[in-house]
């Protein structure tokens, strides 16, 4: 069997496997939420498409940014203190027009897969609020979300296999497999790197602190309140 | 990849292990920790540090300590003090955050965060010992220089580079709010 033949076997069994799971995961949790996460999936696609809403979409962040810019480089103070004169706006606006755009041109493509993918979980969050209704249909819509998201995320899948099925003995088995875990090893190194690079554009030196406060907040809001133990003197916790 | 990275690396893995075993509220201690340790030393320590030790010397000897002399010791202070402090967060009676992990997959997702998290800070911390002091390491042949492109990427990314004093005290803050509420 060729690389490319297994290829597409592997890409059908894939696309096969994640309607099933999206059918089963739409079956517990109903219509509703299936219809809410449809939506996300959708808007979240139309975000990655730069000819439909993606250029839109980065030239709306863009614009806020600036927006932003302007108001914190005297634009505010002009509003507040009703000298809104021409002078002013123009220093205001030369200094602005100095500044990098938030979104940069060559990173606007990764900005628009970033945010699809950002809607995308949101959508899979905001719909597990909703109570299980109408399983049957959520079973057709879940099966529906599955089929969007592996329209969306199967050709991105490489083309050629990372490795080949030449040798089945055990040990060419073993460097198969060795290679493809190498695969991929490299590939999410790329993607992180990708996205480290991306934070590092907008966020500058401020990339690490942001990204430690961010992980502390989010890992203690996670941790639930300990029930009180009646008579116990205090919560030191000895592990 | 160098010695330094492979280094780096070991000593990551090590510690995301560790998260996964102890599980990140157990973890959370040892991240107060590391990041009071890492307010006092580069807050207090490396600036005052070697100007007292200096002062010491050369009332003693008078004369002041070589240069390379001074990095030696002030790398390998450093890094005793910072492992001691490591040690103690795991060693006995331990501060770890009251509270219920998360259930499932997310509550190991945490720990793996938590983890990488520790493990970037506290190898890279010791790795900035050495950045930071000019690789004392280096003169007794145990690991060795340049580093590679990549070595040197990631040393632009050592916590204490990256990271301004006074933010670790912030940390620490908003851990100890987080520890004491009810």
């Amino acid at each position: 069997m060729n690389g490319s033949t297994l290829a597409e076997l592997q890409s059908n069994i894939l696309f096969w496997i994640i309607i099933a799971l999206f059918a089963w995961q739409g079956y517990q949790r109903g219509l509703i939420a299936e219809l809410v996460k449809m939506g996300f999936v959708v808007v979240g696609f139309l975000a990655g498409q730069p000819d439909i809403l993606g250029k839109t979409l980065i030239r709306a962040i863009n614009g806020f940014w600036f927006a932003f810019q302007f108001l914190i480089h005297g634009g505010l103070e002009a509003i507040a203190t009703g000298n809104f004169t021409p002078d002013t706006l123009n220093q205001i606006f030369e200094e602005i027009n100095k500044l990098p755009r938030l979104i940069p041109k060559e990173r606007a493509e990764i900005a628009m897969f970033l945010a699809m993918i950002f809607l995308i979980i949101l959508g899979w969050g905001v719909s597990k609020l909703f109570k299980p209704k109408w399983p049957g249909l959520g079973l057709v819509a879940g099966a529906a979300n599955g089929f969007l998201l592996s329209y969306i995320f199967l050709p991105l899948l490489p083309d050629e296999l990372p490795f080949k099925f030449e040798d089945l003995s055990p040990a060419g088995l073993i460097k198969q497999i060795l290679a493809f875990i190498g695969y991929l090893i490299e590939l999410i190194i790329k993607i992180i790197g990708q996205i480290f690079q991306f934070m590092v554009d907008i966020f500058g030196e401020w990339t690490i602190p942001i990204l430690l406060l961010a992980v502390v907040i989010i890992v203690l809001i996670s941790l639930s309140p300990a029930k009180k133990k009646s008579g116990s003197g205090g919560n030191g916790g000895g592990s | 990849m160098g010695p330094f990275e492979y280094l780096w690396l070991t000593v990551f893995v090590i510690f995301v292990l560790v998260a996964l075993v102890r599980k990140y509220p157990d973890e959370l201690g040892t991240t107060t920790i590391i990041f009071t340790i890492l307010f006092l030393i580069t807050f207090f320590l490396i600036p005052k540090l070697p100007g007292l030790v200096n002062d010491v010397y050369r009332r003693i000897f008078h004369t002041t300590m070589p240069e390379r002399q001074m990095q030696h010791l002030m790398a390998s202070l450093m890094s005793l003090i910072f492992i001691g402090a490591i040690f103690a967060s795991y060693a006995g009676r331990t501060f770890a955050f009251p509270g219920k992990p998360a259930p499932g997959w997310r509550g190991t997702f945490y720990s793996l965060l938590v983890g990488m998290m520790n493990g970037y800070l506290i190898s890279g911390s010791l790795w900035y010992f050495q950045d930071y002091y000019k690789y004392p390491i280096t003169d007794f042949g145990l690991l060795y220089l340049p580093l590679t492109p990549l070595g040197e990427k990631m040393a632009a990314f050592l916590p204490p580079y990256v990271v301004p004093p006074v933010f670790w005290a912030v940390l620490v803050a908003i851990m100890l709010l987080f520890r004491v509420r009810k």
